[in-house]
């Protein structure tokens, strides 16, 4: 309180022109601050992609290639095979109790995995023991050491063909990404929707 | 005769005033004109009048500095060639490169001076942190100078960052996929940031355009003028030289 | 350390008693000379030296490009600019929260930092021992990993020695 008073006080011997000047020097620095913000405020992208509006640096609309696209019939893919659509950056999968689709971008740092058909038996080699897929419960060991699955080339993150990291710095599963059946009866793949790893096409 | 004499006389003189209006002194053949010459000639300020010896000695500067500042100069130039023929977007870019290497008359050397003198100016400019590290010249009058200098250190590295992306290659898509990635781990504004990078959420055509506008304008502005102050800074706070 | 302590304290008590430099030499009878032309022409010779090491190089040796930008296809292995593959080094064995922002963040403010933290006065690199040592170490380190980066990384990232011994 005795701050207070001494703050009028002090304010009330304050001279015309001082008075201006800290105003002024204020006014400019909330202007600056606006400004600033204005030109590179929070990007426009909200959960459902791009709405309402962000600074100027960042744009509100992206002539981007769109989250959605077509992937033929379902009978153009065989039980049990792994189809990896390059331009698209999507893998699918077709297994006994359905279809699901993977986002190709490595979980470490967005670089494209490669698929290979055998990603383990040179770490079964060097002695790695413990790899086991928790969803499909493969394991790679001495018996069997040959399991098909991704190799990223930027840091050498691996990952099982359903896309469950197991070696590398990657810190977790690459994303699913939702697999419907369209109208005119082919898939309809969505890569801006992520779906649960349970999440099965059936087809 | 005569009067081809009288106009040679002319010519002279209004020759001799042209200089005299360039340079104000005669040839620097004495210590008083040299000293003139570098007090009055607006790019030779850049240096003091007087040095002592051992300030500018080979073997303690190891001439580090002034290279970093030419090969800037260097890429400068290049880089103003290759923007004749260069156009930042994902259609042209790549197909640039062919240009440049075998349609334009020395393209191609234009382009290989650019990206090794390039490599050359992280080289330059690290050694030159280190030297100025084992000489101890950082200390004490020199902190604010050691700390432009870091950062110029980090605007060398940005503008090598920046210009990787132009190419359009594979080597350039992945290595700014891989570094803007970085950046999204950030704390909080990490995705913000990534966003404000690439202008979307890949490496499309916004950032190609946002990487060229940084490369070509933004970070070298930033750059030169911190460079100024630099130099400014060692006539200031005193060559660090007595080593 | 406390070589370090003791010779920091010994350093800044000169410098109270105003006794022998803090530098090797004392420099301050040193002959003063002008720096045009002399100066100026040693500056020339070295940027003409320059210039014509990167004309020859430039002439021999192309910069390199790769095929057209795909988003969708990697190249394997695929590598940074060889003065970020100690990062990428570091990258692919930390979280990149740590590698990637912590970790140069941490150096860059340290160096920024670096005339505060050492306060040591002298010069004289027989009396800074410690901070020689550390910023060799550090520069040792750095050049270490882009060296491993470069010559030993090769397929997916996993180590090779083939790169260096032939083919491996």
């Amino acid at each position: 309180m005795q701050d207070i008073k001494r703050l009028i006080e002090d304010s009330r011997e304050m001279s015309r022109r001082s008075f201006f000047s800290i105003a002024g020097w204020g006014a400019f620095t909330v202007g600056s601050a606006i400004a600033l913000w204005e030109s590179l405020g929070p990007p426009p992208v909200g959960k459902n992609g791009v709405d309402g509006s962000g600074g100027f640096l960042n744009p509100n609309v992206l002539y981007e290639d769109p989250a959605a696209f077509k992937a033929g019939l379902p009978t153009d893919y065989a039980l049990g095979s792994t189809t990896v659509l390059t331009d698209k950056r999507v893998v699918i999968n077709r297994d006994p109790n359905g279809f699901y689709a993977i986002s190709l971008i490595c979980t470490h740092l967005g670089c494209t995995p490669r698929y290979f058909s055998d990603v383990t038996s040179d770490l079964v080699t060097q002695g790695i023991s413990g790899i086991r897929d928790p969803d499909t419960r493969q394991v790679a060991n001495k018996a069997n050491p040959i399991l098909p699955g991704f190799k990223c080339p930027c840091h050498g993150s691996r990952y099982f063909r359903d896309a469950i990291n197991f070696f590398g710095p990657a810190p977790r599963p690459m994303d699913r990404v939702s697999v419907e059946l369209g109208r005119d009866g082919r898939l309809l793949i969505d890569r801006s929707v992520v779906v649960d790893r349970n999440f099965r096409l059936k087809a | 005769m005569k009067v081809l004499g009288a106009a040679w006389d002319e010519l002279y003189s209004v020759m001799a005033q042209m200089v005299q209006g360039l340079f104000r002194h005669g040839l620097p053949l004495t210590d008083k004109i040299a000293a003139r010459t570098a007090l009055t000639n607006f790019f030779l300020h850049i240096h003091p009048v007087r040095v002592r010896r051992s300030w500018i000695r080979m073997s303690y500067t190891l001439c580090l500095g002034g290279l970093s500042f030419f090969l800037f100069i260097v890429l400068t130039v290049t880089g103003l060639y290759l923007m004749f023929y260069y156009v930042p977007s994902v259609e042209h870019a790549y197909q640039d490169m062919y240009d440049l290497k075998f349609v334009v008359t020395f393209g191609g050397v234009i382009r290989n001076m650019h990206r090794w003198a390039a490599h050359a100016m992280v080289i330059t400019v690290w050694l030159h942190v280190a030297r100025v590290f084992y000489t101890g010249a950082y200390k004490k009058p020199r902190e604010f100078n050691w700390a432009i200098g870091t950062t110029l250190l980090l605007i060398t590295l940005l503008l090598s960052f920046t210009g990787y992306l132009l190419p359009w290659d594979q080597l350039s898509i992945w290595a700014i996929t891989v570094g803007t990635n970085m950046a999204r781990y950030a704390p909080i504004a990490g995705p913000y940031t990534r966003y404000l990078m690439l202008g979307g959420k890949v490496v499309g055509a916004n950032a190609l355009l946002r990487f060229y506008v940084a490369h070509v304008v933004g970070l070298p502005l930033v750059a030169f003028l911190l460079m100024v102050v630099h130099f400014w800074r060692v006539r200031k706070d005193g060559f660090s030289g007595g080593l | 350390m406390a070589t370090e302590a003791r010779e920091r304290i010994e350093a800044r008590r000169r410098l109270q008693r105003a006794e022998t430099p803090l530098a090797v030499r004392d420099d301050s009878q040193d002959e003063m000379i002008v720096s045009f032309p002399e100066f100026v022409f040693k500056e020339f010779i070295a940027s003409v030296a320059m210039t014509v090491f990167l004309l020859i190089v430039s002439i021999w040796l192309d910069a390199p490009l790769l095929n057209r930008a795909n988003p969708g296809m990697t190249p394997n292995p695929s590598k940074a600019p060889w003065y970020f593959l100690g990062l990428q080094e570091l990258l692919s064995r930390f979280p990149p929260l740590m590698a990637g922002v912590a970790f140069p963040t941490f150096v860059i403010v340290l160096m920024i930092l670096l005339p505060y933290l050492d306060r040591n006065p002298s010069r004289r690199p027989a009396e800074r021992k410690v901070a020689i040592i550390l910023f060799t170490l550090y520069m040792l380190i750095a050049v270490a990993l882009v060296l491993i980066g470069t010559f030993f990384r090769g397929e997916a990232w996993t180590w090779n020695w083939g790169l260096v011994l032939g083919s491996g």
